[in-house]
């Protein structure tokens, strides 16, 4: 499957690109595209597929779009 | 006395006199500094029932145990003083380099009395104190004000000064420094105002003193690089708060149409990359090592800013989706001194009942034009100005609307709608100044983040214990937008202060804050009937996206009250019961 | 050690200044620190320049007694030999060199190899490279 991932804010300045074409097998969790781009856990926020809130459970589909935020403080 | 210079400068303006005390050290070590050590000084010396706008209201400016050391984000300045707007206690903080210098100069605080016969400001330097004739500023905007003050008094000198909205005493005016950094909140501007008293000025070369500088050093260095510089907090540096539009979309908080809805449609236009395509400069406040700030240039309009609260309150809220307006709007409001939400969300009210036929106000969502007259209107409380000058609840009052009037104890709401983060619902109703992001903000944890936003289940607890970490992190004056832990304030405040100091310890000092602040509202006769919401949260169900038909049950909303006053160990009228005021030393 | 400086990844938040003051002097000030950043908040913009020692040796050089020493890190002083007489601050070209209360000059020794200001600069506006 292909997933559009975009990253935001500080996960995109430390990995050196925003929008990133994955090929995941069926099934891939959004836990999975996080190994695979060796994010931390701890410093990823909210998770959106085509722009709805998701868990690290959720599983991908063909084509969506998976945004990746930063946790935040303050306000 | 490591971390306090030990003095406190008392400014008599009715009288035209200064004289430095003695910090009470007692009080030092319970409330530690800024939020917390103001409240107290103010509760110990307001008499109840005072007008906020009289001479007898203090206007505190206080700095924290960090302020002026190399432990980073530690230079906001705390303003605290009973609130015109609201009839609570208020403190704000402001930004910029006024908290290092007036510590420099050899104070912890200035606690400002009484009311001058004409228009004055304050010049601070070191021993030097002068109540000096401000009539050259009168009716200037901050900018101006600040420029002026600066050419008499050396670039390196900080300026915090108030604008015309200020001067009018609108019962939102801030108080405005380094042009852009506000104390936005529940009229502190007003309150300075009032003593006519136009601006503070102030330069120091002293420096402040650890109980052991090379153990701070080294405690702070290593939360400085393994903790603040990471990808936990550089979302501050790399956004700043427009990240937050897209989040609050995503999860359907996002205010729209005074509260309307949840999403805006042209959220495209004010998201954080939309900003970050008109930066032109970063910037950070003395000691920052994040550097929220972002200069931006829209159009023919250029501030630092918009935060998130000026994007959706000030934008979306009132159906503004063109980033240049909002630009401009944020620049007229630091100019003329008025709190972005605060004139954001009594236009969005405005809008709102004209477009609903209560009262035709000529202003309508998404009307460019009339929008941006509004702050210097406000300001001058000229025509319509004169009515949003009023602020959400008193419009209210006279024209209709109560069940839409999003304000709770007469401060307007920031940017989060609590029928998507239900405890931002609770924390809203309990905060001490109103409906307030600075006391509490579970939106990060449950819309933002992992726990559901649709439960009361654990969320008495969750803005029990935010509270509790925010009232002493504000006030030994750390920034909001560093998420350190009580482990690591404990760790470089003992080295700090060369005593030993625990997790525990600051988070029964926050408690102590919190309770503080309550027990000074109670004095003036707020109760449990003020912990309400207004009923458009309960009942009216937002129509889109992430929200869509989600309300906060009004039964919900008290069960979820009721579980929180009894946590925190407070009577069903939101009066803290004797064994918790003996616990926390407040007996 | 030589100091390069880029401000425009300069924040103003004059850690360098309370580092160095508080490693040199034992207390954060930015009036003692041994570089200075001077910020001027404009309309439209952070403006930020910065005073470094750029080993220029001018100091050294007019020093009438040679308490002044050059080193493989950086300048120190011999504060026996000091008149405190401000020759030094006087022929310092960038005025980044100033004296203490006593009149002894704030000289930066590269913090022999470690430069704090370096280190504490959040996001690399400050770097320093080794030189001979």
């Amino acid at each position: 499957m292909r997933v559009a991932v975009e990253l935001k804010g500080p996960l995109a300045v430390s990995r050196g690109e925003k929008h990133i074409i994955l090929v995941v097998p069926p099934r891939a969790t959004v836990r999975d595209v996080l190994i695979k781009l060796g994010l931390d856990e701890k410093h990823v926020g909210l998770l959106a597929i085509n722009n709805v809130k998701v868990n690290l459970d959720s599983c991908l589909g063909e084509d969506v779009n998976l945004t990746v935020f930063p946790v935040v403080a303050g306000g | 006395m490591p971390g306090y210079q030990g003095k406190i400068l008392r400014i008599n303006l009715t009288a035209g006199s200064s004289v430095v005390e003695k910090l009470n050290p007692k009080w030092a070590g319970l409330f530690l500094g800024g939020k917390g050590l103001g409240i107290k000084y103010l509760y110990e010396e307001l008499a109840p029932g005072i007008d906020a706008l009289a001479p007898d209201n203090k206007l505190i400016l206080i700095t924290g145990p960090f302020t002026g050391t190399v432990v980073p984000c530690s230079g906001k300045l705390s303003i605290v003083t009973k609130s015109p707007g609201t009839g609570t206690i208020l403190d704000c903080s402001i930004g910029g380099t006024a908290a290092v210098e007036l510590k420099r100069a050899g104070y912890d605080a200035v606690i400002i009395e009484g009311k001058a016969a004409e228009p004055v400001y304050l010049w601070i330097e070191d021993n030097r104190v002068e109540i000096k004739n401000a009539g050259e500023c009168r009716g200037l905007g901050c900018h101006a004000t600040e420029n002026k003050l600066k050419e008499a008094h050396g670039e390196d000198s900080s300026v915090l000064s108030i604008g015309p909205a200020g001067e009018n005493m609108v019962s939102f005016a801030c108080i405005s420094s380094e042009l852009y950094r506000q104390a936005g909140r529940g009229g502190v501007g007003a309150v300075m105002g009032s003593k006519n008293l136009k601006a503070v000025a102030v330069r120091g070369t002293g420096g402040v003193l650890a109980a052991d500088a090379a153990k701070l050093m080294d405690v702070a260095y290593n939360a400085f690089k393994n903790d603040l510089l990471t990808d936990t907090n550089l979302w501050a540096y790399t956004d700043g708060t427009p990240m937050l539009v897209e989040l609050s979309q995503t999860t359907g908080i996002l205010p729209t149409n005074n509260f309307q809805q949840g999403t805006f449609d042209a959220f495209n236009q004010i998201k954080s990359e939309s900003v970050a395509a008109v930066r032109t400069a970063k910037k950070g406040c003395t000691s920052c090592g994040l550097g929220c700030g972002n200069f931006v240039r829209a159009g023919r309009s250029a501030v630092e800013g918009p935060e998130y609260e000026t994007l959706s309150i000030a934008g979306s809220n009132c159906g503004i989706g063109s980033l240049e307006a909002i630009v401009e709007f944020n620049r007229l409001c630091d100019d003329l001194g008025l709190d972005t939400i605060s004139a954001g969300g009594v236009t969005a009210f405005a809008m709102e009942l004209t477009e609903k036929g209560i009262h035709d106000f000529g202003i309508r969502f998404g009307d460019v034009e009339k929008y941006l007259q509004v702050p210097g209107l406000i300001a001058a409380g000229d025509g319509l100005g004169k009515e949003l000058a009023r602020g959400v609840r008193a419009l209210a009052q006279i024209y209709g609307g109560q069940d839409y009037a999003m304000q709770v104890k007469g401060l307007e709401f920031p940017g989060y709608d609590p029928r998507g983060s239900w405890g931002m619902g609770l924390a809203f109703a309990t905060a001490p100044r109103g409906a307030c992001h600075m006391s509490a903000w579970p939106a990060a944890d449950e819309a933002y983040g992992e726990l559901d936003p649709f439960t009361i289940e654990g969320k008495a607890g969750l803005v029990k214990d935010l509270q509790h970490y925010n009232a002493a992190k504000f006030s030994l004056i750390l920034c909001d937008f560093w998420a350190l832990s009580f482990d690591v304030m404990a760790e470089m405040l003992a080295a700090l202060l060369g005593r030993e100091i625990t997790a525990g310890d600051l988070e029964l000092a926050g408690e102590r804050i919190f309770n503080l602040a309550r027990l000074f509202n109670i004095r003036e006769g707020f109760s449990s009937q003020d912990d309400v919401l207004p009923q458009r949260i309960y009942s009216q169900p937002l129509p889109s996206g992430a929200t869509a038909g989600k309300t906060l049950p009004e039964a919900d909303f008290k069960n979820m009250l009721a579980q929180y006053y009894s946590l925190r160990g407070w009577d069903e009228s939101g009066q803290p019961g004797q064994d918790k005021l003996n616990l926390l030393g407040l007996r | 050690m030589k100091f390069n400086y880029q401000p425009e990844k300069c924040i103003g938040c004059h850690l360098c200044e309370l580092a160095c003051s508080g490693h040199k002097e034992g207390q954060f000030n930015p009036g003692l620190a041994r570089l200075q950043v001077i910020s001027c908040y404009r309309s439209d913009t952070l403006v930020n320049e910065a005073r470094l020692c750029d080993l220029c040796l001018n100091c050294v050089e007019v020093c009438p007694t040679g308490a002044i020493l050059s080193g493989e890190q950086g300048l120190t002083l011999d504060r026996d030999q000091c008149t405190s007489c401000g020759t030094c601050v006087e022929a310092c070209p960038t005025g980044v060199l100033r004296a203490d209360k006593e009149g002894f000059p704030l000289l930066c020794d590269g913090c022999q190899g470690n430069p704090r200001c370096v280190n504490w600069c959040p996001h690399g506006a400050l770097t320093a490279r080794e030189v001979n």
